[in-house]
């Protein structure tokens, strides 16, 4: 645990940075350089960014920057290039015209080992990562690839990852359930200590229950310091978790905002063919007729005001705040 | 329709019982939604149901399962996939053939459909689920959405009595779901019944009739869907996801607002507060 | 992804053509390719039947196998002229000899290497598997579970290779460096991500047997083709016209 207890928050990355030369781990920070001079440069730069596969156009001028320490969501329906997205951000892809910028590297010049080392990248299927017989080795091969470090370390930085995780690290992965299996995946991800983490839809085909688990993960990667991009279709998951969402339609951001002020844009909403979550749905419909249960996201908020007009033994004062807690 | 009896399962290699002592009756124009954690049995109950258990896959069995009066340790695999059109998980895997058409005509083929009948089946199969201009059309170059329709297309198109699905959105984005669950129930109203297992409670909470919620090898709880909403905490419990209207009429009732019902949609929600507040 | 057996729809008179036609057109071709030792026959062969590939609609991938093919050819033109020591010498210094034997010997085996890969592709490129899978086993009375074996093993190579391709991504998102140069390295590179294949390679497999199973597999039998396809003049004539090249290719 100690190397994240480290990065308490996004708003000290300056002094973790120097903080981590020194530890033990060589891994950890190794962007530092990006990432000095913290909060005017972003982790992320797309810069007018065209992309197409073979005939049709995916990307049409996509711009957006995205500072250290944002939990940033990638919505639209599908085939609108939010996987698309990722894999340039990754230096997968090489954009066709524009720029892209990861903590300091223009991917269309790096190499992609190189950008792996600054950066994760979660796919929805964790079989396609998975290619060692026990956890154990698996997280150790993110390392040796990267060659992070002393095999000392590496060892001592494996068995962190699975204490942290709470993995057991001589399951046969191909044993585990595909919740675990993702976690497995993420394991070897963050071992090396990513600055950027690039998720494609982490949770797509979980049960609640290890959704929501998954998502504990990388809420704690993203309160330890880490940038994180989701592709993600579940709305409430991106309500509950998300710092700022970015709504791509027809190849360009439709809508870039936080969370809740892009869900309150329904008619926009619509043209990317995506239905806001329940509750914020619910409140916009009741406005019309009673506009003080407008924007409410949550249930509790929205039970306080229902409680309230109707002058019922209302429990909420009037100056009460509600913080939404992930999964309720 | 699908009569299971206090069925035990247990796979030839699996240490622990899939399914126990499990209970589940479906009457005919039903739509049974399935819903539970992963490793809950939910595929392995439709695996008993459809007879891939035991004419597939082996093990230590208990109890029995009636389909359409047929007990399915006696029946044939193929006649009883007549009875029940199974629509598998992995889409990719069910698709034989490169063309739509082509895949519609595997099973019609096999099941040997005189040859005058299977034009009309074709069109009306594909009719029935909205997609007769993809005919012709490569399977390769559909979208997840499309190939789950090709899939569910070919199951209709033998005309079978249940139609039976393991997590078909799985892959879909929500606006492809809910357009196959409009499907799921147009089927349903013109008579087939549905049974459907799936994760995003939203979904079956909105389109089927009745849920039944699976944990740990066990139907936990059985029901419509208000009765088991009314039941939403044991849900929680077990870690399923409930809608968060329901956890907003719950809310309400705490603060003593309501009636104490609890809805699962956002026009129900709409409506009762409407009606609380006026 | 496509492979270079992935069907392209069309309405050419290729298309048209009864399946057993195209395959057995296209073997005479490839046999007749292979035993000819004549280098401008073989080479009017190649541009026919990219002339033809061209009207049925299929001469991009035709080209792209084409050059795929030539990469490789070189290789092999570069062997056979270093390894063939008879004939008049063109170049010569020291061991190393190019005669005029070798040059021409390895220009004729790059030709029919090209030459017998293309008639099986483009006949693949204008029918559809299912069609001549049925055919197979109703004209030729082929055992329909060894048919769709195959078909299913054909249909699979671009789901595979797009398995494939997207493993080494995942692979390559880790660190794990396929752009390093070194050929030895690199496959050693891939071994591990054998395991992630092989693995979802089984599950398909289980999961394509329950799946044909569930829709009467066992059942089919060689009459239950619903399409028909007869054999009509255009037929005859292309076998007539396929046989005369054969006989063609071996007297010269």
């Amino acid at each position: 645990m100690s190397l994240f207890e480290k990065k308490a928050a996004p708003a000290v990355r300056t002094q973790v940075a120097e903080e981590s030369v020194e530890s033990s781990c060589s891994l950890a920070g190794v962007c530092a350089p990006s990432i000095e001079g913290a909060d005017q440069k972003p982790v992320i730069e797309f810069s007018d960014v065209h992309f197409g596969y073979a005939e049709a156009e995916v990307l049409r001028g996509i711009s957006f920057r995205i500072q250290p320490g944002e939990f940033v969501a990638v919505l639209g329906p599908n085939g609108t290039g939010k996987s698309t997205i990722l894999r340039l951000a990754d230096g997968l892809l090489a954009p066709a015209s524009g720029h892209v910028r990861v903590c300091g590297l223009d991917t269309a010049e790096a190499k992609v080992s190189d950008i792996a080392r600054h950066v994760g990248f979660l796919f929805q299927n964790p079989d396609r990562q998975i290619c060692q017989n026990t956890v154990y080795d698996e997280v150790l091969f993110g390392l040796r690839a990267l060659q992070c470090g002393t095999a000392e370390q590496q060892k001592a930085r494996a068995d962190e990852v699975l204490e942290l995780l709470h993995l057991d690290g001589d399951a046969d992965p191909f044993n585990l359930s595909r919740g675990q299996r993702q976690a497995v995946a993420l394991a070897g991800l963050i071992a090396v200590d990513p600055c950027v983490l690039l998720l494609d839809e982490p949770t797509t085909g979980f049960d609640y229950s290890e959704c929501m688990e998954m998502m504990t993960h990388i809420k704690r990667m993203n309160e330890a310091g880490a940038t994180v991009v989701m592709v993600c279709h579940d709305m409430e998951v991106v309500l509950d978790f998300a710092s700022r969402a970015i709504v791509l339609a027809e190849g360009r951001v439709l809508l870039d905002g936080t969370p809740r002020d892009v869900f309150s844009e329904r008619d926009t909403l619509q043209r990317a063919s995506l239905i806001p979550p329940q509750i914020c749905e619910l409140s916009t419909q009741l406005a019309k007729d009673y506009p003080q249960l407008g924007g409410k996201f949550c249930a509790d908020e929205l039970a306080s005001a229902i409680a309230t007009l109707a002058g019922g033994e209302a429990v909420a004062s009037s100056g009460e705040t509600f913080e939404c807690k992930a999964g309720e | 329709m699908i009569k299971v009896n206090n069925l035990s399962f247990t796979y030839e290699h699996g240490s622990a019982p899939a399914l126990k002592d499990v209970t589940l009756h479906v009457k005919k124009g039903d739509f049974l939604g399935i819903i539970g954690e992963s490793g809950a049995g939910k595929t392995t109950l439709t695996s008993a149901i459809n007879g891939l258990i035991p004419h597939h896959y082996h093990g230590d069995y208990f109890g029995s399962v009636e389909v359409d009066g047929v007990d399915t340790f006696d029946a044939q695999l193929s006649d009883l996939s007549l009875v029940i059109g199974t629509v598998s998980q992995d889409i990719d895997s069910q698709m034989v053939a490169a063309v739509v058409e082509d895949e519609l005509l595997f099973g019609l083929e096999n099941f040997g459909v005189p040859h005058d009948q299977i034009e009309g089946r074709m069109l009306q199969a594909l009719e029935a689920v909205g997609i007769p201009d993809l005919r012709n059309r490569r399977i390769a170059t559909l979208s997840g959405g499309q190939k789950q329709k090709v899939a569910i297309a070919a199951i209709l198109a033998l005309r079978p009595d249940v139609i039976l699905l393991d997590e078909p959105t799985g892959e879909l984005d929500p606006v492809s779901s809910r357009q196959i669950f409009d499907v799921l129930r147009e089927l349903n109203q013109h008579g087939v019944t549905v049974v459907v297992v799936e994760q995003k409670v939203m979904l079956l909470c909105e389109y089927a009739a009745r849920i039944a919620v699976m944990d740990k090898g066990r139907i936990v709880l059985e029901g419509t869907v208000a009765d088991v909403l009314r039941r939403y905490k044991d849900m929680e419990r077990i870690g399923i996801n409930c809608p968060r209207v329901a956890t907003l009429c719950d809310r309400m009732t705490e603060r003593g607002v309501g009636d104490g019902r609890v809805v699962a949609t956002v026009a129900d929600a709409c409506s009762y507060v409407k009606e609380v507040l006026s | 992804m496509d492979s270079v057996f992935s069907y392209i729809p069309g309405e050419s008179f290729l298309h048209r053509m009864h399946p057993l036609t195209k395959l057995v057109a296209a073997f005479a071709v490839c046999v007749g390719a292979a035993v000819c030792g004549n280098h401008a026959y073989v080479l009017a062969l190649i541009v026919a039947q990219l002339i033809v590939a061209a009207i049925c609609g299929c001469f991009k991938p035709c080209a792209k196998l084409v050059t795929a093919l030539g990469s490789l050819a070189l290789i092999v033109l570069v062997l056979q002229v270093l390894c063939v020591r008879t004939g008049t010498p063109l170049v010569q210094a020291g061991w190393f000899m190019i005669t005029d034997e070798g040059l021409l010997s390895g220009v004729l085996v790059v030709l029919k290497v090209v030459c017998m890969v293309l008639p099986l592709s483009i006949a693949f490129m204008t029918t559809q598997i299912n069609d001549l899978t049925n055919e197979l086993v109703g004209k030729w009375h082929l055992p329909y579970k060894y048919a769709f074996t195959v078909t299913t093993a054909i249909r699979f190579i671009p789901v595979f290779m797009d398995e494939m391709s997207a493993i080494m991504e995942a692979q390559k998102a880790r660190g794990v460096r396929f752009d390093t140069g070194n050929v030895v390295k690199r496959i050693a590179l891939m071994v591990p991500l054998c395991v992630p294949l092989l693995i979802s390679s089984v599950k398909r497999t289980d999961a394509i047997a329950v799946a044909a199973e569930l829709r009467g597999f066992n059942l089919r039998t060689r009459t239950s083709a619903w399409k028909k396809h007869a054999f009509a003049l255009a037929d005859f004539i292309m076998i007539v016209a396929c046989f005369a090249l054969f006989v063609v290719a071996i007297i010269l």
